[in-house]
């Protein structure tokens, strides 16, 4: 019998310097587990952002590169036509992709680049101590919305990236799902490895969205952030497959 | 404006001439966006690069663009980018990632007229921001100045290989003039460099027969980015060693030196032979490495010059660098700024009232 | 050998091919070459110009000073580049698009109706190769026919666009060899 439960080649076996109850530490397996799955250690070639994972090629045993702030799609950009036979993919924060990111994005999108993003939100800047986001849901409290954010004072919308781009012909994919609970866990991988594999089908741009908890910033609980995904942050960032 | 009969000639301007020559350097990646006087340069690259089964890229911004070119160096093939002056202040966050990664990669200024969107004659105003890093952090871009179309295909193709030499990113500052300007080109170009190249084993290319690699320019930890910037202050050490570069025009008995560089120079290159018919020992300096300024050159020829007139396209940038190389000496400056070019007369004016 | 030649007309009166052809026959004889041209949005609608300058020996500065040949195709670049014009230059102005009765004093000038014999050519983009006829009629040392003709061979594919611009060439050169210029 397979034992799922040892650590994907594509993992280092160190700790890591996230906060206890984030999410990163899952996402970081979780990629790491597809691309072992699919056979791709060797040729893929990761781009890390600017946030809490920038310390990403510590964790991950593959090629991995840093970006400047939100320009890990058009690193990733040069990388895949550089290099059009390896494998590669972007794992970008909220603050990276959704605000100083968000011309990368919507154009790497509209290219229809053969890559797979990875977006991590949190509603929030996690690294530089928890500022609003374009992500943060409204009423949340940050560092910079103080009283909570509101559209009344000029702070705008949480930004639903996703939906976004779904009208975009150059988007292949595009899932959101949480990893709150172990079955969004689950569904996750699921969603990770159809982006990836649609890339080795050079299907163009996938993208899977994972609401993914940020407990320290939230100043909540482990428990208490998973639940808050469930409860508050569903309802706005709404699951499943989005275009496919 | 180098005679060289053994060539085939083609009319070229300076922004295809350099396209070109990127391509024959092995350029596998270019990425721009548009902005006057370079255009051509970038259509030129998206013609040539799909005829030679290569990768082109029309960013979306001039960020997108120098990124792109920071994942293709990432994975160790050729890159370039070109834009003209504002989109390069643009682009300055990218070349600090550039210097502070150890990428290879080669960027193109076909400089205008500033401050802001300034306009689109040529100029030399973004002197400072080439030779002195540009974009934040420690750091220093070779900067190599050509001053005709040919020239500007050698030093593109230079510009490649010291990239690649010493891993980090090399520009090339035209302007205007040079990328706007059609001249008879040499094919096929000359390649100056004669080194060989390292490996690149620190590619990005997956992880087969060797541990991963990882490219990066966040260093934190006790001392970890201090070390990292002593280890760049000993390369920008070696390159201000060996790679000052520079050309003469009658300079053996001058007593009047002028120096100037790119389009400049050429105008200078006039009135040198203007000074001359009028029994005037005039000669001209070119420095052809804006950084590393080429002083050993010019502290030599100094020595028998009464007087250094230093003529450029802008209000007194390189001047500095001169003051700096002779501390001592009698100089002077003539220059205009905002697409104004000190013509020959003059300079010659110039040098007669310093008689 | 040194000649500074000034081309100014409205974008779309074939100002910059004319000067890249001239700077390409230039070249095919083997003599040093520089072509500079006007550029960017703002020049459209307004004057194009540009130098093409032509040396036995390198040349430095590729701007325009004071031009040996001017072929002044409208108006407005009469107006722009009047002052810089030699009094001993070759000039030659397109009477069609002069909204003023132009009187030249240069030795060797020409008003001609270059658009209108670019019409009886069948093309009116041709303006540019009369211009070009009459310049060689003007001076034959600059160009050779036989290069010019080689290039205009070499240049257009399209059998008619070829036959209207030598035609335009030879109606050019015509008409100054027959004297009915100013």
């Amino acid at each position: 019998m397979k034992n799922e439960f040892l650590p994907p080649k594509s993992l280092r076996d160190v700790n890591t310097h996230y906060c206890s109850g984030c999410g990163h530490g899952i996402l970081h397996r979780l990629v790491a587990q597809v691309i072992d799955e699919l056979g791709l250690r060797e040729r893929v070639i990761g781009v890390a952002p600017v946030g809490c994972a920038v310390l990403a090629y510590n964790y991950w045993d593959f090629d991995v590169s840093e970006a400047a702030h939100g320009r890990a799609l058009a690193v990733a950009t040069g990388i895949k036509r550089s290099r059009p036979e390896k494998i590669v993919f972007t794992y970008q924060g909220d603050g990276d992709l959704a605000s100083i990111g968000i011309a990368e994005t919507l154009h790497t999108a509209n290219r229809g680049e053969n890559l797979t993003c990875v977006f991590v939100n949190n509603a929030c800047y996690g690294m530089t101590g928890g500022q609003m986001a374009p992500t943060t849901m409204i009423g949340q409290k940050t560092t910079t919305t103080p009283w909570g954010r509101d559209p009344a004072f000029g702070e705008g919308w949480p930004l639903k990236v996703s939906e976004l781009l779904a009208p975009l012909k150059g988007v292949s994919y595009l899932a959101r799902s949480s990893i709150s609970k172990p079955q969004g866990v689950r569904q996750t991988y699921q969603y990770i490895k159809k982006a990836f594999i649609n890339q080795i089908e050079k299907k163009g741009f996938s993208m899977v969205e994972v609401l993914s908890p940020c407990p320290t910033i939230w100043k909540k609980t482990p428990i208490e952030a998973a639940k808050w995904i469930d409860q508050e942050m569903v309802k706005e960032f709404p699951l499943g497959v989005i275009k496919e | 404006m180098e005679k060289n009969k053994k060539l085939t000639k083609v009319l070229m301007s300076g922004n295809e001439a350099m396209g070109e020559a990127a391509i024959r350097a092995g350029c596998k990646f270019y990425s721009g966006y548009p902005i006057t006087p370079q255009n051509e340069l970038t259509a030129y690259m998206a013609r040539r690069m799909r005829e030679e089964g290569r990768a082109f890229v029309q960013a979306e911004s001039e960020l997108a663009a120098i990124n792109m070119i920071f994942g293709a160096a990432v994975t160790g093939v050729r890159t370039m980018t070109s834009s003209s002056s504002p989109g390069i202040s643009l682009k300055q966050e990218g070349i600090s990632y550039l210097a502070g990664c150890q990428l290879p990669a080669v960027i193109i200024n076909v400089m205008r007229g500033g401050p802001g969107l300034g306009n689109i004659d040529s100029s030399q105003s973004d002197y400072f921001q080439s030779t002195r890093g540009g974009g934040h952090g420690d750091y220093f871009t070779p900067t190599l100045a050509p001053w005709s179309a040919e020239e500007a295909t050698k030093l593109v193709v230079l510009a490649f290989d010291l990239a690649d030499y010493y891993r980090t990113p090399v520009l090339v500052l035209a302007d205007a003039i040079i990328g706007q300007m059609m001249e008879p080109v040499g094919l096929p170009f000359e390649r100056m460099f004669k080194k060989k190249l390292p490996k690149k084993t620190w590619a990005l290319t997956g992880a087969k027969k060797r541990p991963a690699n990882a490219v990066m320019s966040l260093l934190l930890g006790d001392r970890v980015l201090q070390r990292h910037n002593e280890r760049l202050g000993r390369k920008w050490d070696k390159i201000k060693e060996k790679e000052q570069r520079f050309d003469t025009y009658k300079v053996q008995d001058a007593k009047y030196l002028i120096v100037a560089y790119g389009s400049q120079a050429r105008i200078a290159f006039e009135a040198v032979d203007i000074l001359r018919k009028q029994n005037i020992k005039a000669g001209l300096f070119r420095p052809i490495s804006l950084w590393p300024y080429p002083e050993k050159g010019l502290k030599e020829l100094a020595k028998g010059v009464k007087k250094v007139l230093v003529v450029e396209q802008s209000l007194g940038q390189m001047v500095e660098d001169v003051r700096a190389a002779l501390p001592l000496g009698e100089i002077s400056f003539l220059g205009k700024a905002g697409g104004g070019i000190p013509l020959a007369k003059e300079i010659v004016g110039a040098i007669k009232k310093s008689l | 050998m040194k000649v500074e030649i000034l081309i100014s007309g409205f974008g779309g009166q074939g100002i910059m091919s004319l000067g890249k052809f001239l700077a390409k026959a230039a070249l095919s004889e083997g003599k040093e070459v520089t072509y500079f041209p006007s550029y960017g949005a703002e020049m459209r609608g307004g004057t194009a110009h540009c130098c093409v300058k032509i040396s036995d020996s390198p040349i430095a500065s590729p701007f325009e000073e004071h031009p040996d040949v001017a072929l002044i195709f409208n108006q407005p670049s009469l107006d722009k580049f009047k002052k810089k014009i030699k009094k001993d230059s070759i000039l030659i102005l397109n009477s069609d698009l002069m909204s003023e009765q132009v009187s030249i004093n240069n030795s060797r000038g020409a008003c001609l109706s270059l658009s209108k014999i670019a019409i009886d050519c069948g093309n009116i983009k041709v303006a540019n190769v009369v211009a070009l006829g009459a310049l060689i009629a003007l001076d034959p040392s600059i160009f050779k026919k036989e290069t010019l003709v080689k290039g205009l061979k070499l240049t257009f594919k399209n059998q008619n666009t070829l036959k209207q611009n030598l035609l335009a060439l030879d109606k050019g050169q015509a008409l100054l060899s027959s004297k009915t210029y100013l």
